[in-house]
């Protein structure tokens, strides 16, 4: 059983998703910092959650470990991404930040919050360990 | 169970969730684990609303000043009785059995968790969650905030229900929406208030002195601090449970505050979700109400259960239940009754700021001091042990939490909370050290642990019989 081969590629889309985000959050920025500060409030932690989640996936030694990281650091991504699918579409964020930016962020929070969901249950599903490790 | 932990792990749970015998190594959690169930406590209305109200009394240097230093008693109060925990592996009750005997345990754990937490700060957030959805959507029948209180309640029931991996769920999923719409309260308080600099200009509408605002700070979370225990008893390192609490109560906690603090200076008003609507945050605004409360009375209503199992003989889930029907009812019955004022979480929140932290004192004390001058080694302090033998009633530790609770609460000048906590520690470490010199025993009465740790009788007995509990 090999929980990295779908951990990895989860943590890659997720990291490539926070880095574009993170560059719609700077051209938001410059237009209503106000606004801009809630795409790299959710984009770059997901960002950083899914690079740590991929290397200590990758230096772990058993699989429980690796499952049980894996499934920690894909909390971050779903939680994160749940908040971003609850407020990317509020007034405040389509009036200020661009209604472009916000619907392409909420598509990108509902993105991360099915990899999240997978990437906490394959691994519970495939070694046991507990989703609330 | 494998062999290591047959021998590692000799106790019977009787009771579930390991109410009264230590965690099993198998079900210790991560660091991760511990920040999230702490910070999903912490993230609550009652936090921001406080934030909120603060807002309105403090101006901004004097918030952030307030936030800082209230958390940092708050901080060490919970950092020194999560260590407890996480060492010994064992709830609020069992460690209160030490300082206060085995009934002692019993009575002050039903007082501090049992009636404060499970029925009081569970009726009071949930009445609150009522005032907030009101706010939120006034002229919606399901809106009402007795009608609110009722739906809110039974959505609060489910997760404690469940019990420790139900709350873990909970903080896991919701903690980062808070972190987020801290920071967005924040960015929209500046927004409204027109910039940092003017915001730092606001003069308060409803002035207090800075220590008045730290007395609500630290009344905001001392009974959390107090019974910090039942969450760091999963912990896998005695340090964890610390290290989670810190971080979470010095950079969460003022985060909260002056994020909620900052809306409310910017737009006037302590109703935090109510503004954040009209500030336009939409689905985050509800996503506050309820995500905030039910993080938070979850947990209440759990270590409420904990100890109330001891008295009743119902299961835990049963007890659960019991416990969340009569907190929602009291909250809907104020709800109905009250509408939407504000004076029943004001005194309840003045009374527990006096006296719960005496309680807190006194457990410091016994296992920080008199344990220590009875060079017993750390670990070794409340280690539960079959065979063991505990005092059905410490004297000195009713005595401390008494007079330290009325004396610090009502009598000593300056923060309520932390003269209590101060003055129960006091008087124990005095009294304790001072009886041991003098070959006064502590103790009235004594109780020998079995397998089934701490478990009532009754609950042995129909275990032994086979019955479900």
């Amino acid at each position: 059983m090999n929980v990295e081969r779908y951990l990895h590629p989860i943590f890659l889309i997720s990291m490539v998703l926070g880095i574009i985000g993170a560059i719609m959050g700077v051209i938001v920025w410059g237009k209503d910092p106000y606004a801009g500060f809630l795409w790299l409030l959710i984009s770059v932690p997901i960002a950083l959650f899914s690079l740590g989640g991929s290397l200590r996936v990758k230096m772990a030694k058993d699989i429980e470990t690796k499952a049980g990281i894996g499934i920690q650091h894909s909390w971050w991504v779903l939680s994160f991404g749940f908040s971003g699918l609850i407020l990317f579409p509020a007034p405040f964020f389509v009036q200020h930040g661009g209604a472009g930016y916000a619907y392409s962020m909420t598509v990108i929070s509902l993105i991360w919050v099915i990899l999240g969901i997978i990437g906490i249950y394959k691994p519970h599903a495939d070694t046991g360990v507990s989703i609330t490790i | 169970m494998d062999e290591e932990h047959k021998v590692k792990w000799p106790w019977v749970d009787a009771l579930g969730d390991y109410a009264v015998v230590p965690v099993h190594p198998k079900e210790r959690r991560t660091l991760t684990n511990q920040f999230l169930v702490f910070t999903g406590v912490l993230a609550c209305i009652a936090a921001l609303w406080g934030g909120g109200a603060l807002g309105t009394q403090l101006n901004l240097t004097n918030l952030i000043i307030a936030a800082i230093v209230g958390s940092a008693i708050v901080s060490v109060i919970g950092a020194l009785t999560a260590y407890i925990g996480g060492h010994t592996g064992t709830s609020t009750y069992v460690n209160l059995s030490r300082p206060f005997g085995r009934y002692g345990g019993f009575l002050w754990g039903l007082a501090a968790a049992g009636i404060t937490c499970g029925l009081g700060w569970f009726a009071v957030e949930t009445w609150l969650f009522g005032v907030m959805i009101h706010d939120l959507a006034p002229n919606a029948w399901w809106a009402n905030v007795g009608v609110a209180s009722i739906w809110g309640g039974l959505l609060m029931m489910t997760t404690a229900v469940i019990g420790y991996k139900g709350l873990s769920f909970l903080s896991y999923l919701t903690v980062p929406l808070f972190i987020v719409l801290a920071g967005v309260a924040f960015a929209m308080g500046v927004y409204q208030g027109g910039g940092i600099e003017k915001i730092f200009s606001i003069k308060p509408v409803n002035p207090v002195s800075l220590s008045v605002a730290i007395t609500s700070v630290v009344g905001l979370y001392i009974a959390g601090a107090t019974i910090t225990a039942d969450v760091g008893r999963f912990a896998k390192r005695p340090r964890d449970p610390v290290i989670a609490w810190v971080v979470q109560v010095m950079v969460i906690m003022p985060y909260f505050l002056v994020g909620a603090g900052m809306l409310t200076l910017g737009m006037g008003g302590t109703r935090i979700t109510a503004a954040l609507l009209i500030a336009g945050a939409g689905l985050g605004a509800y996503a506050m109400a309820i995500f905030g409360q039910w993080t938070t009375n979850d947990n209440n209503l759990y270590s409420g259960a904990l100890n109330w199992v001891l008295l009743v003989p119902l299961s835990k889930r049963t007890v659960t239940i019991i416990e969340g029907v009569i907190g929602t009812a009291i909250a809907a019955y104020v709800g109905f009754a009250a509408g939407a004022s504000l004076d029943p979480f004001i005194n309840f929140l003045n009374i527990l700021g006096k006296f719960v932290p005496a309680v807190g004192g006194v457990l410091i004390a016994d296992f920080y001091v008199y344990r220590w001058y009875k060079k017993i080694p750390a670990h070794e302090r409340y280690a539960l042990k079959i065979g063991e033998k505990i005092g059905e009633i410490n004297w000195a530790g009713w005595l401390s939490a008494i007079v330290g609770g009325i004396l610090g609460g009502w009598y000593v000048p300056g923060i309520a909370a932390l003269n209590s906590l101060i003055l129960g520690f006091v008087f124990y470490a005095i009294i304790a050290i001072l009886c041991d010199k003098a070959g006064i025993s502590l103790y009235i009465g004594k109780y020998t642990v079995t397998k089934y740790g701490l478990a009532p009788t009754w609950v042995v007995k129909r275990y032994e019989r086979g019955e479900k509990l």
